[in-house]
């Protein structure tokens, strides 16, 4: 039996069952939530009049297309009636979009297009971590109960909120927690941002809270700001239809007090097909203010940020048709820089339609990582060429100065005639691509290296004659097929010097990529831990601790050899000697329980 | 009206039946077959399918205690045939995903010989559901049986993507382990 059959004949499950999971899980909606729903009643309310009101004020005629391919419109507008940050060809106002979309609904087509298909390439130290430490502190989250407090790894105390995400910044500790109530037909989602004194680090104290309407998007600290990126929306296709669109703008407290989110906040990106937006909000930890916002409707795809740009790539799949990708740049304070529009860098109609596309030869592009530097807006991606029955793929890079021409693209072809990017690691010059393939005659699968070397605005792409394992998960445990964003398979050790974990639960490799055009592979081990528990898989959470010395989470099995029941986990070091015979040695003991430990205290 | 009338109803061959069932669960069939076909016109005629199907399989059917149940399922299996006739890039795709997925359940998936009946099939996996807790059962429900996307059901249950990818994974391994456990060859 094969997988498709297996599929079919699920539909005898029981009954019960197939009803039972058609209920909506409930959900304990916590004391605050009740409050913010409240409030949130009378806000819209509030909104309601208030945009009533603005509605007048603005002009109605759509606008022109303040930014074709390639043409930066930093700077003052020129046209006072409209916000320079409002981008869209079509809309002048947010009022106009939504009264548009009440009618003219696309339909979801694409699981992306809820604004969560996206991925950063951040640098890690930016993000937040399930694990920080203040002085010889340590905060860990402890599931829902809140953020376990440490000193010698003994918990001393508990901070009283849950929390997704921990960020440490100067005298500062700041949670980010997703709360949701799933208990009405489309779930309402809300991040809560708390910020804590830790003058005193046994006994955080806390100094004030912001809470914003939507999913969890992305967040990252940028030396004391905190930038906080939440999704919301709807299909308003008439099956899950909320009637009152006003819902689905953005909303903001500071505490108590709602913070208004004006018109001059929005940015609307191209056509939109249903209302979705991406509320993006900068707190200063410091002085507990919101320093900057600004709301971005549009079919939010992808979303790439780093501490001081952040780029949304929007594409539209309605019922019919799908168009190519848009990639619209901002800067640190969320205004507009420019857009890429992929059809014309690469001189392809914009559309396509469902039902011409298995006709004709196709050429398909897709932005698959962007990082923004010294002004300069760099892309890689692959495109999907299709001939018939038969398509390959190529890589391609983009570099896109705002202040220059237009955008400058190159196309290489790897030996390897269809691949997918599994990873990007950005550098200052170039980016590291993993081009995963899975080839069937002779079946075999595994990632080219291959580079994009940036010369300010000129791309210059590589292949390599390296071949590494194809790293999808842990086994047993998961696996994302393609796991661009999921995991990071390189760890950097500086210098072009980096691990890779390969195919071996306890492997690595060791490569010199410090010369796009002659990396090296010096070392390929084939399961370096001496005493590794029978069972154990090193993790992809892991923490360099300096140019020679990174720890990694080794996770072992319960005693019946389960990973899903009873499963431990601990911090190993693993101690890279370029002049040894054997340069990667792992040393699992003392093994260190993960809770209570911040690895960087290892050393 | 209730489900053993609108049954009942079959059963006399009264056409009223149909329009008693669009009535009561015409709004949720439909939703169930766009959520897998993402075709507002392909769900309509999914679900005038169904109605179709339902009026030929009652009788002998008497699904008086699992009405919506047995709508849905025929559902299923009308916008299952349509995605793969379609075969359009983006469903299409979506199928075979899922049917590559589910490969990993399977014992011995080469072996083209079906040495499990259906109804024996459905009696195991339904067996082994039971045994796993709320969440996780309707996770794999929801991706297998309703062809919710991974986002779509982290959404629904309030948790990362990531997670609902490593219980899907976890429950995969666990349903492979069951059935060999108990003695199945698929």
């Amino acid at each position: 039996m094969r997988g498709n059959e297996f599929l079919d004949k699920l539909e005898l499950i029981d009954p019960i069952l197939i009803e039972a999971a058609d209920e909506l899980p409930k959900q304990k909606k916590t004391a605050w939530l009740k409050w913010s729903g409240l409030a949130a009643c009378l806000c819209v309310v509030a909104a309601s009049v208030f945009a009533l009101t603005a509605h007048h004020k603005r002009p109605l005629e759509p606008a022109p297309d303040p930014n074709p391919i390639g043409v930066a419109t930093d700077g003052p507008s020129d046209h006072p009636d409209r916000p320079q940050e409002v981008t869209s060809e079509a809309y002048s106002s947010l009022e106009e979009l939504l009264d548009y979309l009440r009618d003219h609904d696309g339909h979801r087509q694409s699981d992306a297009q809820n604004g969560k298909g996206g991925y950063s390439t951040a640098h890690a130290a930016m993000t937040g971590a399930d694990t920080v430490s203040y002085q010889s502190t340590v905060y860990q989250i402890d599931g829902t109960a809140g953020v376990g407090i440490y000193q010698s790894r003994e918990l001393i105390g508990t901070v009283g909120t849950p929390a997704d995400w921990l960020f440490v910044a100067g005298q500062r500790l700041v949670t980010v927690w997703v709360d949701c109530d799933a208990g009405e037909l489309d779930p309402e989602y809300w991040v809560k941002v708390n910020v804590f004194d830790l003058s005193d680090p046994a006994h955080p104290q806390k100094l004030d809270t912001f809470t914003q309407l939507g999913d969890l998007t992305a967040c990252w600290m940028a030396g004391d700001q905190l930038y906080l990126l939440t999704d919301d929306g709807v299909c308003a296709c008439g099956y899950s239809r909320l009637s009152n669109l006003e819902d689905y703008k953005p909303q903001l407290f500071h505490g108590e007090e709602q913070i208004p989110w004006p018109e001059e906040d929005v940015s609307i990106l191209g056509k939109p097909s249903h209302v979705s937006y991406i509320a993006a909000t900068r707190i200063d930890t410091e002085r507990l203010e919101v320093v900057g916002k600004r709301a971005y409707y549009g079919d939010i795809e992808d979303v790439y940020y780093g501490e001081d740009w952040l780029a949304l790539v929007t594409q539209t799949a309605t019922e019919h048709a799908h168009t190519l990708q848009d990639v619209y740049t901002f800067n640190g304070s969320l205004n507009f820089i420019g857009k890429v529009d992929m059809a014309a860098v690469f001189g392809l109609e914009k559309t396509l339609t469902w039902s011409e596309e298995p006709l004709r030869e196709t050429y398909y592009p897709e932005v698959k990582a962007v990082d923004c530097s010294d002004g300069v807006w760099r892309m890689v991606g692959q495109s999907i060429h299709r001939i018939g029955p038969t398509w390959y793929s190529e890589l391609f890079a983009v570099a896109y100065d705002p202040e220059g021409e237009k955008p400058t693209v190159q196309t290489l072809q790897l030996p390897e005639e269809q691949f997918d990017i599994d990873d990007v690691v950005w550098e200052e010059d170039r980016a590291i691509i993993s081009a995963g393939f899975v080839q069937l005659d002779p079946y075999e699968t595994g990632t080219r290296l291959a580079f994009a070397q940036f010369d300010k605005t000129e791309p210059t792409l590589l292949s390599s004659d390296i071949l590494c394992d194809r790293v999808t998960g842990i086994d047993m445990m998961y696996s994302y097929g393609t796991p661009l964003g999921e995991i990071q398979p390189f760890i950097s050790l500086g210098e072009g010097l980096y691990l890779r974990y390969n195919g071996m639960p306890d492997g690595f490799d060791l490569y010199d990529l410090s010369d796009s055009e002659a990396p090296k592979c010096l070392y390929r081990s084939q399961g370096a831990m001496a005493d590794l528990p029978e069972g154990g898989r090193l993790d992809f959470d892991n923490r360099v601790l300096d140019e020679h010395t990174v720890a990694v989470k080794l996770i072992a099995p319960g005693p019946d050899g389960n990973y899903f029941k009873d499963a431990t986990s601990s911090w190993v070091i693993v101690r890279v000697r370029l002049n040894e015979t054997i340069p990667i040695i792992l040393e699992e003991s003392p093994r260190y329980p993960v809770e209570g430990t911040d690895p960087v205290t290892l050393r | 009206m209730e489900d053993g009338q609108i049954v009942e109803l079959y059963l006399d061959r009264n056409e009223s039946a149909i329009g008693h069932t669009a009535e009561k669960y015409g709004r949720r069939l439909r939703s169930l077959a766009l959520g897998m076909t993402q075709d507002v016109q392909t769900a309509e005629e999914c679900e005038n399918d169904t109605y179709m199907e339902a009026w030929r399989s009652i009788p002998p059917h008497e699904p008086r205690g699992y009405l919506y149940a047995f709508l849905a399922r025929i559902t299923r299996h009308v916008a299952l045939n349509r995605c793969r006739e379609r075969d359009t890039l983006k469903r299409g795709g979506f199928v075979r995903e899922l049917s590559t997925e589910l490969e990993q359940c399977i014992p011995a998936p080469d072996d083209l010989e079906c040495r499990l009946d259906a109804m024996a099939l459905g009696e195991v996996v339904s067996s082994f559901l039971i045994s796993l807790d709320r969440e996780k059962r309707d996770m794999f429900l929801r991706r297998y049986w309703y062809l919710d996307s991974v986002s779509d059901i982290a959404r629904r249950f309030g948790c990362s993507e990531g997670k609902v990818k490593t219980t899907l994974f976890r429950v995969r391994g666990r349903l492979r382990a069951y059935l060999e456990q108990e003695g199945y060859t698929v």
